[in-house]
């Protein structure tokens, strides 16, 4: 026998006042006899048990130090040697395919009755832990010993839509050594890659392969950039039948009684290719797509979508020249982000040439200014023209400059300038005068463009307008179209590049919450989700578009789980020999007491 | 206490019962069995050589031609004599036993009778030298207040004797104690009637020497020697000290009536005036 923590024997040092504790315990009270002559009658009748009686003290007290002796002992966590009983890890899988059905019940249930089965084999005698795995590990036990802790944490484990991710189980394994705990994985192996990733691992095959499924895999919908405003949409199906299936793919709109189309699928088995297809007159909201078929599996039979609408972005131009100016506007007066001429009043964006604090500008509107001159709150210490030899990008992939190339100006007009504290430079000149900038004071946006577009002959260059559609859409906010349509397993914070600002997130429960983007966490529930942050809004469809899950491969995973040891520890006997042994002396104790 | 009013007013109510039951006046009117010459016929008898005179019934002598005396009971003041247990083992009902002696000598002050209070323990100590009338009350009281129980294993035999070296004229002798005497009670009782005293026995036990509460191991210490010893009281062990007990004062009982000595037993659960109209109620401490 050998001990798992041989420290705990430092215990048996409580034996000292332990038995210090115990001669004060037993010590008989005194108690005056007024008729001592009397007692001496019991005296003689109790002379022939006094030798039992002078030794039980010590009796008692061997026995209470067996016991002592044979807690320490177990807490030492003893082991036969060449007993392979370790602490256990049992990982179960709750990722979207564990939602398929075997024979009317979900390989979830499966999974949870067999980790029940092994807790309960376990008899108490080994410790044990439960945790579930799908795109992240959430444990729901300590490890203990407790069947009843063991049991109820299973029986928390709910279903999820999400795919699972090898990149959480990688995580959780990485620091196993061959002394730890076992961790068993009781899963379908829908996870794509298994083979790469099992070293450490010890997996129960829950499911099997009977049965097909057909699912969705991938899935977009999107405006096309075109005069009648089609919408385009992208879809990919998988199919784990060994045989061809036809399969209808109906499109609905908002509601199950607004059937916008109905497309015939011809599937074959693994991943078909992509139906692309047009719908000339899409309306904005949300969209269905929808598998009609019963298989095993019915969270990949549908997709969501959400087309948004068409909001036009408001620009007002304001100086006296300004041909050129509408002109650029007018350009993109059609498409999904179009721009729309409008008073200044009610502008989102107002395009100025010069000086801002010439001219009456609406209080919230952001700018595009042109030619700075004069004194102004977005630019310091601004003089003379100046020539600039080579303009520099510093950041190529900015929604402002990712259209136009702004080396192949001229940038004529520019003036030595210093962009105000906080001040974001696109663009710069070689001495490092800022040539496009982007700040912010007070809460107005503003985009300074250093040159005088006249004098560069920038408004006969094509890039004119497109820096003016760049500008328009990123400054109203609009500048990076969010999709229509994202994955479960994907991170929220993806898509919010500012993770600082507070959103109010509706679930497709209709749960609200207002947490900031940092705080979205991973994407879980299928459905429409709404975001919403002033006059900022998204909403999204939300759908589980993942190959492994759909096509329910569990004969890729190579089943290599070992028995669980159900033979009884020595920590077990050690301590039911003490309860029995505690027990006895208590009856002695109690005897001593009650006579 | 002993000196409240409230206590002292108890004592005369018992001393005014005593007058109503045993009728008696106010001078020294305990009836004597001895023939004397007091004023009260009593008997006749025959007339013996050297007898009185003055005792011939000569009315007798003329129509019988005998000669007669008359017998006259003799009205003496007796000497009332309280021995009270100051032995440890009375701790525990001491305060009792000393309100018993106060209410008997009460009354027997108050009769006029002479008055003597022993303490009883290894020895004896006088705590009422002999006194008579009332002015004896305080006294009485209060040096009963300051008596207090001693240490020593009590001889009740020895005592006895050494109560009789002491005072040889035959006298009531009211003996108040548990009667838990390790060498026993027989032979003191036996001394005190062979040397004529009218004795009277009072005993006050209290619900520990009567039963054992006491279960497991307990460590017993005699409260008189101090002996200790370590013992494991069980129902068997306390039902053998409770039998025992019963058997110790069943023979007190056996021997006090075999020798016409009074007895009343109580305990201090009973008020003490509740035990001094009993016992006047029934006579006097009979046997």
């Amino acid at each position: 026998m050998s001990f798992g923590l041989p420290l705990m024997w430092w215990g048996l040092l409580a034996l000292l006042p332990l038995v210090a504790i115990y001669f004060l315990k037993v010590r008989p009270s005194r108690k005056p006899a007024t008729a001592w002559f009397l007692w001496s009658k019991v005296f003689e009748e109790r002379r022939a048990r006094t030798l039992f009686e002078r030794f039980r003290d010590v009796f008692s007290l061997l026995l209470l130090m067996a016991v002592f002796v044979a807690i320490v002992a177990a807490a030492a966590r003893p082991y036969w040697v060449g007993d392979s009983r370790r602490d256990l890890v049992l990982l179960i899988d709750n990722s979207a395919s564990m939602n398929t059905l075997e024979a009317g019940v979900s390989r979830l249930e499966l999974a949870k009755q067999a980790a029940a089965d092994i807790v309960q084999a376990l008899d108490g005698n080994q410790r044990c832990s439960v945790a579930s795995v799908a795109d992240t590990v959430v444990f729901h036990s300590n490890l203990t010993d407790s069947p009843r802790e063991l049991l109820d944490a299973i029986e928390k484990i709910s279903s999820t839509s999400v795919p699972a991710s090898s990149a959480a189980v990688a995580q959780f394994v990485s620091g196993a050594t061959a002394t730890g705990p076992r961790r068993l994985v009781l899963s379908d192996g829908c996870w794509g890659s298994v083979g790469t990733w099992v070293e450490g691992l010890e997996w129960l095959k829950i499911g099997s392969d009977s049965g097909g499924n057909v699912g969705i895999v991938a899935c977009d919908m999107q405006r096309l950039p075109l005069a009648d405003s089609p919408v385009g949409v992208y879809l990919q199906v998988a199919s784990s039948y060994t045989e061809p299936v036809t399969v209808d793919l109906a499109v609905y709109h908002e509601t199950d009684d607004r059937l916008k189309k109905i497309v015939p699928l011809e599937l074959q088995p693994g991943i078909n290719t992509p139906e692309i297809w047009r719908i000339a007159e899409a309306d904005e909201g949300r969209w269905y797509f929808r598998l009609e078929i019963e298989d095993r599996l019915a969270d990949d039979n549908q997709a969501y979508a959400y087309l948004p609408p068409l909001v036009p972005v408001d620009v007002a131009v304001l100086g006296e020249d300004r041909f050129f100016y509408d002109n650029s506007v007018q350009a993109f007066a059609t498409g999904e982000r179009w721009l729309r001429l409008v008073d200044p009043a009610a502008a989102a964006v107002i395009m100025l040439p010069g000086n801002p604090a010439m001219m009456e500008v609406a209080s919230e509107a952001s700018l595009l200014i042109f030619n700075p001159s004069g004194s102004s709150p977005y630019w310091v210490d601004l003089s003379d023209e100046m020539i600039v030899g080579l303009a520099t990008v510093r950041d190529e992939n900015h929604p402002l400059v990712r259209h136009w190339d702004p080396t192949a100006l001229a940038w004529l007009g520019a003036k030595r300038l210093q962009a105000p504290a906080g001040a974001e430079v696109l663009v710069a000149a070689d001495d490092g005068t800022p040539l496009l900038y982007r700040a912010t004071d007070r809460g107005r946006r503003v985009v300074v463009v250093n040159l005088d577009p006249q004098q560069a002959d920038f408004f006969l260059s094509p890039w004119f307008p497109v820096l003016v559609y760049s500008v328009a859409t990123h400054l109203s906010g609009q500048g990076e179209p969010k999709p229509t349509i994202v994955a479960t397993g994907q991170d929220w914070r993806e898509f919010f590049p500012d993770e600082s600002q507070v959103w109010e997130w509706t679930t497709p429960a209709g749960d609200t919450r207002t947490l900031t983007a940092a705080e979205l966490g991973r994407i879980g529930d299928v459905g429409f989700h709404r975001f919403k942050s002033g006059a900022q809004a998204w909403q999204v469809g939300v759908s589980l578009l993942q190959s492994t899950e759909s096509l329910l491969q569990v004969s890729a995973l190579n089943e290599n789980v070992e028995p669980v040891t159900r033979r009884w520890s020595p920590a077990f006997w050690l301590t039911g020999l003490a309860i029995l042994v505690l027990i006895a002396e208590s009856m002695l104790f109690h005897r001593r007491w009650v006579g | 206490m002993f000196t409240d009013p409230s206590f002292i007013r108890r004592l005369d109510s018992l001393y005014l019962l005593a007058r109503k039951v045993l009728n008696g006046s106010l001078q020294a009117d305990r009836q004597s069995v001895r023939r004397g010459t007091g004023v009260t016929f009593a008997d006749y008898s025959e007339y013996y050589f050297g007898a009185d005179y003055r005792a011939i019934d000569w009315r007798v002598f003329a129509r019988f031609d005998n000669l007669i005396i008359k017998l006259f009971e003799v009205e003496e003041d007796t000497t009332i004599h309280i021995l009270l247990d100051t032995s440890r083992s009375m701790d525990s009902k001491f305060l009792y036993a000393r309100q018993l002696a106060a209410a008997l000598g009460y009354i027997a002050l108050n009769n006029l009778d002479r008055l003597v209070v022993h303490g009883l323990a290894d020895g004896l100590q006088s705590i009422l030298e002999s006194s008579r009338g009332r002015g004896a009350v305080l006294p009485l009281l209060t040096n009963l207040q300051a008596s207090a129980t001693r240490s020593g294993e009590t001889d009740f035999g020895s005592a006895c004797k050494l109560f009789q070296a002491r005072h040889r004229r035959r006298a009531v002798v009211i003996v108040i104690s548990d009667f838990l005497f390790p060498a026993g009670f027989d032979e003191g009782l036996s001394f005190l009637q062979w040397h004529k005293h009218d004795v009277y026995c009072l005993q006050v036990q209290d619900a520990d020497d009567l039963r054992c509460r006491w279960k497991g191991d307990v460590e017993l210490e005699c409260v008189e020697t101090g002996q200790r010893r370590r013992l494991t009281i069980t129902a068997r062990e306390a039902a053998l000290y409770e039998a025992a007990v019963q058997q110790w004062n069943d023979q007190l009982r056996s021997s006090c009536a075999r020798r016409g000595i009074g007895l009343a037993a109580t305990t201090p659960d009973v008020p003490f005036d509740h035990v001094i109209q009993d016992i006047l109620r029934r006579g006097g401490l009979v046997a």
